[in-house]
């Protein structure tokens, strides 16, 4: 329950911050590269979305379900109805937060396999809703032409948030933004009721701690982030097909950078290692390999849970905590 | 009248845990409950803490049901326990751990929490290992830790299961001597589920003989200790008699 | 008037594939029951074992070879398993087991892709397809084989689990591993002994799946989890549950395919199962 008085985060945390602020001169202002940084920003807040439930104590395999939805209800209303972003945006949040939300709710007493399962059934489910439907959604063929983010106006000059620098900083801060958040929420009481529910939720339960409560409580802080990265994507995009928008990917890569790097100290942990594992994986691995590379994710998760028994930046810091300490940490 | 329990009964499948258990405890009082394995006990403790909804039967405390109320309300309304298998939360330190249930219970900040905490882990003997990381606690240690966090909230009543198991007597003592504390100078009523005989009956102002989830003897020490059905039970556990009271 | 002949084929082929998804399933539930292990990589482990079996016959050119060495693989690779990874997560929360597997999944239909690329594999033995007649449909001799083979492997596990001391110790093992290893029950020998019968039906089953349809790395994930889907149908201890989801989601999935499309076929599995959760979670055999 102690704040975050980690010496490897203290130092981390500026280093990681200034890195993403000057990547984009780094790589020359390239769009190809650019664009990989955006995705693995993408992909650092749903880990840290996906994370907040996992401490819950509920793994969920299907987050896709979130993503999807709320990419498809932002695309539809932008273009079926011509409702600008900003406010198709904040309407799909809430209706994906609201109907995924509320189903995966009343499915949280199963036991742990099978809500893993059920959420990926929700997400394979919608997915095929959206392939049948497709005079509303164009089915296969995809949506397109969704409209993009726009641009505000200052003046004579005017911020573009179709070009890619400006979107990306735009991201950056929302990605800095949700950070601070969540590391507020795992600070309060909240995320000392989630943690307490993590070990033990009978003995929780008898500290007076609602475990319901709390459990829909990080469900909604979830879905709301997943769900935002979601809409925001397909008006960066520009276009949605069901098999992208609902891809296992978005349910499966938090759960690898979340284990990788591990959740249990910060909550930034999991959006550091979504950053290194989709830099790595896109700038090194998928060179060498085109199918396949994905094996390596499988010999870091065994090599995290069975040897490490903690994620590789949870490890690190209780060594460094013992090596200051001089003693011994669980 | 503190506790009402009447006539509860829970069943698991086809077992009979608890068949028509009913007893009443005033304020102020230490109850030792015992009897054999897998007479119902820790089944009681959970009926009345709200892990477990009876199939029939109430409980009242301070005269409302809380029969079935879940157990973060029931904490609430001043009842706390420990349990039988020590359940702490190993990702925070023992003073986080004492602390904890001030947080949910009474809304106290956890600068305030950890202050309260310090008046009670001096009371179970653990001053001086405040932030110890709980893996590297004795088993002893993490039952005392347990025991601190249900009295940080200044429950009303605290359920005690089994909390001197594989003790030595000079541990045991001190137990006891805890146990009595708590009730007479923090007057929090008492129900104490152990093995040790002895020590139940050197410290319980009366004893509830359970078996196969019926109530059996439910009387004063010295009347429960004489009683042949109890005795039967124990002799051969302890390798000796109820006598030495 | 509705043509009854495709949808009778549709069932019996249902049928079929129903048998050896009954297996795969009922592997998957030995050692979901007995060990509390969450095994995500049961998928893989069938499909390794068909894999073999494809590569036996193709060197070899022996069908019979093929058969046997397919339980081979899965005896081997399930003490492997049990030796290295679930040993050392069988006292831990499910949660743990789930996580650690899915890893030993990944890197395992990774490494069938890297070994043998996603292409499709399958046995094609001249005698497998001869058509056999039974009347009111008419199926392959593999059909007829696979099905039979399924039962007759599944009553054995029945047999084994009811009616001998193993099954007895299996049993009071899944029940509770104090009381057995205070009965005297070795119980390290009776969860490694689980672990592989259900490693070995799911092998016979990869088989199967070879010789009746294909085997390829990318199919693992979608056959664990319709084998965890048959598990939450079949609710907790029943055989008999075990072959009943089997054969419902075979039949579903075959009259699926039949009156619609065969994208999107794993559907099927996944509405079935919301239905139960949301229907009936205890399953519908469930104790």
């Amino acid at each position: 329950m102690e704040k975050q008085r980690s010496l490897t985060y203290t130092l981390l945390k500026p280093l990681f911050i200034i890195l993403l602020i000057i990547y984009p001169l780094l790589v020359g202002l390239n769009p190809y590269y650019v664009r990989v940084m955006f995705f693995s920003l993408l992909l650092a807040n749903i880990s840290m979305a996906w994370s907040i439930l996992a401490v819950a104590g509920q793994v969920s395999f299907g987050h896709a379900a979130f993503f999807g939805l709320a990419a498809y209800v932002t695309g539809l209303l932008a273009v079926r109805l011509g409702i600008p972003p900003p406010l198709s945006i904040p309407v799909a949040v809430l209706f994906s937060t609201a109907v995924v939300g509320g189903v995966v709710a009343v499915t949280f007493r199963l036991r742990e396999v099978y809500f893993a399962l059920a959420m990926l059934a929700y997400a394979e489910i919608l997915k095929y809703i959206v392939i049948n439907t497709p005079e509303i959604t164009g089915g296969s063929l995809g949506l397109l032409n969704i409209p993009p983010l726009g641009r505000i106006e200052l003046g004579s000059e005017a911020i573009d948030f179709s070009k890619y620098i400006p979107l990306y900083y735009l991201f950056l801060a929302l990605t800095f933004i949700v950070a601070y958040v969540m590391t507020r929420i795992m600070n309060s009481r909240i995320g000392v009721a989630l943690k307490a529910i993590s070990r033990d939720e009978l003995a929780a339960e008898s500290c007076g701690i609602n475990v319901f409560k709390y459990k829909v409580i990080a469900l909604i802080v979830s879905a709301i982030i997943t769900s935002s990265m979601g809409a925001i994507y397909a008006h960066i995009n520009r276009f949605l097909y069901p098999e992208v928008a609902f891809s296992m990917e978005w349910s499966i890569f938090p759960i690898i950078a979340s284990l990788f790097a591990g959740y249990e100290i910060s909550i930034l942990g999991p959006a550091i290692g979504a950053v290194i594992l989709y830099t790595v994986k896109e700038f090194f691995i998928s060179r060498l390999m085109e199918r396949g590379y994905e094996i390596i994710y499988g010999l870091l998760l065994v090599f995290v849970l069975l040897v490490l028994r903690k994620g590789v930046l949870d490890y690190i810091i209780i060594k460094v905590r013992e090596l200051r300490l001089g003693k011994v940490i669980t | 009248m503190l506790l009402v329990v009447n006539d509860v009964r829970k069943s698991f499948g086809g077992v009979k845990a608890l068949r028509g258990v009913s007893f009443n405890v005033e304020e102020g009082e230490m109850v030792g409950l015992v009897g054999p394995n897998g007479a119902g006990k820790t089944t009681l403790f959970n009926v009345i803490a709200g892990v477990y909804k009876p199939d029939t039967g109430t409980v009242i405390y301070d005269n409302k049901d809380i029969t079935g109320l879940p157990p973060h309300e029931i904490i609430k309304r001043g009842i706390s326990r420990t349990f039988q298998v020590v359940r702490l939360f190993d990702n925070m330190s023992v003073i986080d751990n004492i602390a904890l249930p001030l947080l949910f219970v009474k809304g106290t900040s956890l600068k305030n929490a950890r202050e309260a905490a310090l008046e009670f882990i001096e009371l179970v003997g653990l001053k001086g290992k405040e932030y110890t990381p709980i893996g590297s606690l004795t088993l002893q240690e993490k039952r005392r830790v347990e025991l601190a966090r249900a009295l940080v909230t200044r429950p009303r009543l605290v359920l005690i299961d089994e909390i001197a198991a594989g003790l030595r007597p000079k541990e045991l003592l001190k137990v006891e001597d805890t146990i009595r504390r708590i009730n007479k100078e923090y007057m929090m009523t008492v129900i104490w589920v152990e093995h040790h005989f002895h020590s139940v009956a050197k410290t319980c102002h009366r004893i509830i003989f359970l078996d196969q989830g019926r109530i059996i003897i439910d009387d004063k020490p010295e009347v429960v200790a004489k009683d042949p059905r109890v005795i039967k039970t124990y002799v051969g556990e302890e390798g000796g008699s109820t006598s030495s009271i | 008037m509705l043509e009854l002949s495709p949808i009778i084929s549709s069932i019996v082929y249902g049928i079929t594939t129903g048998s050896y998804y009954a297996l795969l399933a009922l592997g998957l539930s030995l050692i979901f029951g007995v060990m509390k292990v969450v095994n995500l990589s049961h998928g893989e482990v069938l499909m390794l074992a068909g894999y073999s079996s494809f590569w036996t016959y193709v060197i070899v050119g022996s069908l019979g070879l093929a058969f046997l060495v397919s339980p081979l693989v899965g005896l081997t690779v399930g003490a492997f398993m049990y030796w290295f990874i679930v040993r050392l997560v069988r006292d831990k929360p499910e949660l743990y087991s789930l996580l650690v597997t899915f890893g030993v999944g990944v890197f395992l239909a990774n490494s069938m892709i890297l070994a043998w690329t996603a292409e499709y594999r399958s046995i094609t033995h001249p005698l497998m397809i001869l058509p056999v007649d039974l009347g009111i449909a008419s199926v392959n001799v593999s059909n007829v084989l696979s099905s039979a083979s399924s039962l007759v492997l599944i009553l054995a596990t029945y047999v084994l689990i009811e009616k001998t001391f193993i099954g007895r110790a299996i049993k009071a093992s899944a029940e509770s591993r104090e009381i057995a290893s205070i009965l005297g029950i070795d119980v390290n020998k009776v969860e490694l002994i689980s672990f592989i019968i259900g490693c070995v039906l799911a092998s016979v089953a990869g088989f199967w799946l070879a010789v009746n349809e294909y085997v390829v790395p990318t199919h693992t994930a979608a056959l664990t989890v319709k084998a965890f889907i048959l598990t939450a149908l079949a609710g907790a201890g029943s055989i008999l549950g075990v072959i009943a989801a089997g054969m419902i989601l075979g039949v579903a999935e075959s009259l699926f395919v039949t009156f619609f499309t065969a994208s999107y076929k794993e559907l099927v599995g996944f509405i079935i199962f919301v239905l139960i959760l949301f229907l009936r979670p205890k399953g519908l055999f469930g104790r």
